[in-house]
């Protein structure tokens, strides 16, 4: 059994947020929702300032604090290593979204920020869905929180699930340029213009993304937590402009 | 890793919808979406796996699970607060018998022939919850009612101290009957009688297909005609559809939204409500449960609010038209509150404490506000969060945009410097 991990380069990335959309229509997320998102920010005083960014999917942790506190166990680990969420069990208590360190889980039913509102635009028809998009998921899956999303609950990256999880046994990468892993890749991975992106099984010694992780010494984000994130983060020292403290 | 086989086997069960016998055939059927441990694992409650006397049923992590040796006692029912649990054989109002002398109440291994006559017939007394006392109290019109042991209790696996199970129930319906001034001949009495034939009990008590089954639509004519042979042999059966167990995932995931129901507490409150009145006198305080909340600690993310398995704790969102000033509230229904301990677990600031007897007997039934704050529109994202004692003062960002600068500031500073 894999257990599934990312590699994002930082030095590769450059903000496009291509990731967040392909992310937006693959898995029929509203806006406020992004499962995957680049976040920026200014830095420094000016006029000394710079823009950082850096790309924040679901880190799919070892140890997900997410899980531990869910009442009602409708969030779970997989055996290959995915942080799923179970709609039909989800009661959208939200306790995940507070414990989460990392913050990329969303309630499906939060107040809409952007006016026209796309709930009202594509309104849903009489069923749970928060929405009626016109392309919708083929993959729909409540008990994986696959699809589009129900009202009441939270929802979450799922590593493309429905892709991932339909790879051929024993591969070591799914990597967009090798035709035969091409359609399992996740949609951030695939659509990546710069290949900062890199997605395979971290069990196996052989893979692309443990060679990464190896060779450019691969970082995890608040490893004090302990949640053990599979999703690492490339950057080589000295590359990445000097991050000051904004003055408070 | 491969098909789409491997990828079903990863998901957890579904949570059953309707009831499911805890095992075929097995006189123990749970209905899961009822089951505050099911519902939510920052419940404390094990009531029937702690009343079980042959140690069959089980509380685990996910909910009961009953193991080998039900002797169909009945006795988790009577203690689950939330009506989850059913055995065969127990209904869960017995009728009345006719007539003017004591009420009889009698387990099912004392042979029909040997029974007082109109006897109300139960597989054991163990399984007679608190409520069903009061109510044989309510509905007796003053009659003395009588639950007899004819000494069958002391080799009786169902009864593991020796003495009849109903003692528990018995004294508990005792004390509230005794507060709220019912005389004691009108209370429920063990009457210890010897066995009146000499064949003596059956040795266990027998299987309720056995036994004439009444459905629960017979019941409810039998109730409905009032007849006189409502008295004997009232029998429900864990419900039919049990067999099937068919989980239907999104409508079970519906109920757990929804609040499940207090039965017992509902009915033991209705019940001694009326007795109480009836003598002008006011409910214990002792029947309350008190909850309060810190508000330097409380956070106002309303989780104990959204996981109260009761609905005793509910959210409320208001709007001041004039100001505009939006406000979240939380508040507290102490009747229908179970004690459960779920919120006191399950709030994630610890802020919240419950006891289980009130203080103040002027104000324990009452519902009331426990915590307010009023909210805020983040600076950065623009929807709005819960102002609460620890929001630092000038504080402008949502939890979940400090949340993402704390990363930055981690890969930026720490990470790659």
């Amino acid at each position: 059994m894999a257990k599934w991990g990312m590699v994002i380069d930082l030095d590769k990335c450059t903000g496009c947020q291509a990731c967040t959309t392909a992310c937006g229509m693959e898995n029929n997320t509203l806006p406020g929702e992004n499962w995957q998102d680049v976040l920026y920010y200014n830095v420094g005083t000016y006029p000394n300032t710079t823009m950082k960014w850096f790309p924040r999917p679901c880190m799919h942790c070892e140890d997900p604090s997410c899980v531990h506190v869910c009442p009602t166990r409708a969030t779970y680990k997989t055996e290959d290593g995915a942080v799923l969420i179970d709609w039909n069990k989800c009661i959208g208590c939200k306790y995940c979204m507070i414990a989460c360190p990392y913050g990329v889980r969303f309630y499906t039913d939060e107040k809409p920020l952007l006016q026209p509102a796309l709930q009202d635009i594509f309104p849903s028809n009489g069923s749970r869905h928060t929405w009626n998009p016109p392309y919708k998921s083929p993959h729909e899956d409540w008990t994986k929180g696959i699809g589009i999303q129900p009202r009441g609950v939270v929802s979450k990256c799922t590593f493309c699930y429905h892709k991932v999880s339909r790879a051929p046994a024993g591969v070591a990468d799914l990597d967009e340029d090798d035709p035969n892993t091409k359609e399992f890749t996740p949609a951030c991975v695939r659509t990546c213009a710069p290949k900062a992106r890199y997605f395979g099984d971290l069990d196996n010694p052989n893979s692309r993304v443990n060679k990464l992780i190896q060779d450019k010494r691969g970082v995890r984000l608040l490893e004090h937590t302990g949640n053990k994130p599979q999703v690492y983060y490339l950057g080589e020292h000295g590359t990445v402009p000097e991050f000051t403290r904004p003055k408070s | 890793m491969n098909s789409t086989a491997t990828a079903e086997s990863v998901t957890p069960p579904a949570i059953p919808t309707r009831w499911q016998r805890l095992q075929p055939g097995a006189p123990v059927g749970l209905a899961a979406s009822a089951c505050i441990r099911v519902r939510s694992r920052y419940s404390r409650c094990s009531a029937c796996g702690d009343d079980c006397p042959t140690g069959a049923l089980a509380v685990e992590e996910q909910g009961p699970r009953l193991g080998n040796g039900c002797i169909g006692c009945g006795r988790c029912t009577a203690v689950c607060p939330t009506g989850a649990l059913a055995v065969d054989g127990f209904a869960r109002s017995l009728g009345i018998p006719p007539g003017s002398g004591a009420i009889a109440v009698e387990c099912w291994r004392v042979r029909d022939a040997e029974v007082t006559p109109q006897a109300l017939r139960v597989p054991c007394l163990g399984g007679l919850s608190v409520s069903q006392l009061l109510a044989l109290v309510h509905f007796a019109g003053g009659r003395p009612i009588q639950l007899i042991e004819r000494g069958g209790c002391a080799h009786c696996p169902a009864a593991p101290d020796g003495g009849c199970p109903v003692g528990l129930a018995l004294a508990e319906s005792d004390a509230l009957l005794r507060a709220i001034g019912i005389e004691e001949e009108r209370r429920p009495q063990l009457i210890r009688l010897p066995p009146s034939g000499r064949r003596g009990l059956l040795r266990e008590i027998p299987a309720a297909l056995n036994r004439r089954v009444l459905t629960r639509r017979g019941f409810l004519e039998r109730l409905t005609r009032h007849s006189a042979a409502l008295a004997n042999d009232l029998l429900e059966v864990v419900p039919s559809d049990a067999e099937a167990g068919a989980a239907d995932a999104v409508e079970a995931g519906a109920r757990l939204r929804e609040p499940a129901r207090p039965i017992e507490r509902e009915r033991r409150l209705a019940l001694l409500a009326t007795l109480a009145r009836a003598r002008g006198n006011a409910l214990p305080a002792s029947l309350f449960t008190q909850v309060t909340i810190d508000a330097k600690r409380c956070n106002g993310h309303a989780v104990c609010a959204a996981t109260c398995p009761v609905g005793a704790l509910q959210r409320s969102d208001e709007r001041d038209t004039t100001t505009g000033e939006s406000t979240l509230a939380i508040d507290f229904d102490p009747r229908r509150c179970i004690a459960c301990g779920g919120c006191e677990g399950a709030c994630p600031s610890g802020a919240l404490t419950l006891s289980p007897h009130a203080i103040d007997a002027a104000t324990a039934g009452l519902p009331r506000r426990l915590v307010a704050h009023h909210h805020r529109p983040c600076f950065e994202c623009g929807r709005e969060f819960a102002l609460t004692q620890n929001t630092s003062v000038g504080e402008e960002r949502c939890p979940a945009c400090r949340k993402s600068h704390a990363l930055a500031a981690e890969l930026f500073t720490g990470l790659f410097r």
